[in-house]
């Protein structure tokens, strides 16, 4: 799209047309709801957009030497030959939170949640249960986070802050939702918003947990999420065996009361 | 009596019968837009939140009518017709990953209910209540079927380069074509069983449809 106007430098035309480019991004913001098979799925984070592509570069070169901070991404600007000063610009046209290091969290949320799928789609395939696929893809995820892991507490930070809790839960969502889904799950009902809670609170507390994990591989930590997944497993068992208990007792109860009437 | 128990206590399967074929080389249109998706989105919650209570209502009146031997072949007829259409918005909803209504668990008890308290007031009060139902479906389900072949004819075929509706598309507005069919088939034999002379008609009529229009309502939001 940027290509646009012939004879500028991409980043060039970027600074001149913000508004393009909001367009462009705007598709990866949103809430993921429907997806198609017939129809192309857009891509979690989009490495066409300027903004995914400075962020990236933040995300791979400059998080792991100075954190989530804006001081990565005004280098990664500076390292693509973007002028740092226009990433206002660049930024407040395009993202809810007006917030760049809170973009670079994000896109380490999107990211990881990408790569969650696509690294181990084939070996999630073998496991036997969804049960073990959920807690494998959630272990899978939370290893993700390993490259950034001594910097992850400033953007857990950021994204506790007010004006952007909204952004991090719609992410936490779609991470919860992406593992269920893929885990193989299949519930119609009320089950289906009690599943996603549940998965995104073992998820969270087992990131705070690996903050200050130190054991070899984050062993602790997948034990601690493991753990966490069982008791989830086993409260929608309860739920269910309550249901068909009430239920049976129920019908139960309407055919004594008919055969009593009809004894008159 | 053992019927509705072996229907409460059924689950969801993968349920790839009731969906279009997966595209073998993956996508063959454009991206939906997020307009698009948001209504597609929406009409699968309305429509299988409005076939779960279909379902269940004539689970209620089957617990409470089944005993009756002319009754007993329709009222199961019109249920397992209720029961497809259910189970095929159920896999709409799971494997196309919409959210199911928020308020299942209400749908739930308040569909029942009114099947079972509905049979128990008498054959033409069930009756009614089906025929309003069914007409405020009806409607409905015609609604969507405009929006669906106006609006999502104007995406790209990969291959040719035309713009077409994709064949989920044409899949689902096929699925709610039949299944409206079908209503309108049970707004019928509930008119022949004696609906209209329920007492007062006009008031059970206005009252149901008004529900269900509420139900629709809420449905496609929450």
């Amino acid at each position: 799209m940027l290509s646009l106007i012939k004879g500028l430098p991409v980043t060039k035309a970027a600074q001149i047309l913000p508004i393009l480019s909001a367009k462009a991004a705007s598709s990866s913001n949103c809430a993921r709801s429907y997806h198609s098979f017939y129809h192309v799925e857009p891509p979690i984070a989009d490495p066409s957009s300027l903004e995914n592509q400075i962020l990236a570069k933040a995300y791979t070169e400059f998080v792991p030497k100075v954190g989530f901070t804006e001081k990565a991404v005004n280098r990664a600007a500076a390292a693509l030959g973007t002028n740092p000063n226009s990433l206002g610009a660049i930024f407040n046209f395009t993202t809810p939170s007006h917030d760049i290091a809170m973009e670079l969290a994000l896109y380490h949320l999107k990211f990881a949640r990408q790569e969650m799928h696509d690294q181990n789609k084939e070996k999630a395939i073998s496991l036997p249960n969804e049960k073990e696929r959920l807690k494998f893809y959630v272990a899978q995820r939370l290893l993700l986070n390993r490259p950034v892991i001594d910097f992850y507490y400033q953007a857990l930070g950021r994204m506790i802050l007010p004006s952007n809790v909204s952004e991090s839960l719609k992410e936490l969502h779609n991470l919860a939702d992406d593992i269920s889904y893929y885990a193989g799950d299949r519930s119609t009902d009320f089950a289906w918003y009690s599943k996603r809670f549940a998965v995104a609170g073992a998820f969270v507390q087992s990131e705070l947990f690996m903050l200050k994990d130190n054991s070899p591989d984050f062993r602790d930590t997948i034990q601690f999420a493991s753990d966490r997944l069982d008791e989830v497993d086993k409260l929608g068992r309860i739920y269910n065996s309550f249901e068909e208990w009430l239920l049976f007792n129920g019908i139960s109860t309407i055919n004594m009361i008919r055969s009593q009437l009809v004894r008159g | 009596m053992s019927l509705v128990f072996k229907r409460f206590a059924s689950r969801a399967s993968s349920g790839a019968k009731y969906l279009a074929p997966k595209p073998t080389n993956g996508p063959t249109h454009t991206a939906l837009s997020d307009a698009q998706k948001a209504y597609l989105d929406r009409v699968i919650r309305v429509d299988q939140a409005g076939e779960l209570g279909a379902d269940l209502i004539y689970m209620g009146q089957f617990a409470a009518l089944g005993h009756h031997k002319e009754l007993r072949p329709v009222i199961r007829h019109m249920w397992d017709q209720e029961i497809h259409h259910h189970a095929t918005f159920d896999a709409l909803q799971t494997n196309l990953r919409c959210r199911p209504s928020l308020l299942t668990p209400a749908w739930k008890v308040g569909a029942f209910g009114l099947g079972l308290v509905g049979g128990m007031m008498g054959k033409e009060f069930a009756m009614a209540c089906t025929e309003a139902i069914e007409t405020v479906i009806g409607g409905h389900y015609n609604t969507q079927l405009r929006v669906l072949s106006n609006n999502f004819g104007d995406l790209k075929d990969l291959e040719t380069g035309e713009t077409t509706s994709s064949a989920e598309i044409r899949h689902l507005e096929e699925q709610i074509k039949i299944f409206r069919d079908q209503e309108s088939g049970h707004l019928n034999t509930a008119l022949k069983h004696d609906a209209q002379k329920a007492r007062p008609h006009w008031l059970i009529f206005e009252g149901v449809k008004l529900i269900t229009k509420t139900a629709v309502y809420a449905a496609e939001r929450i």
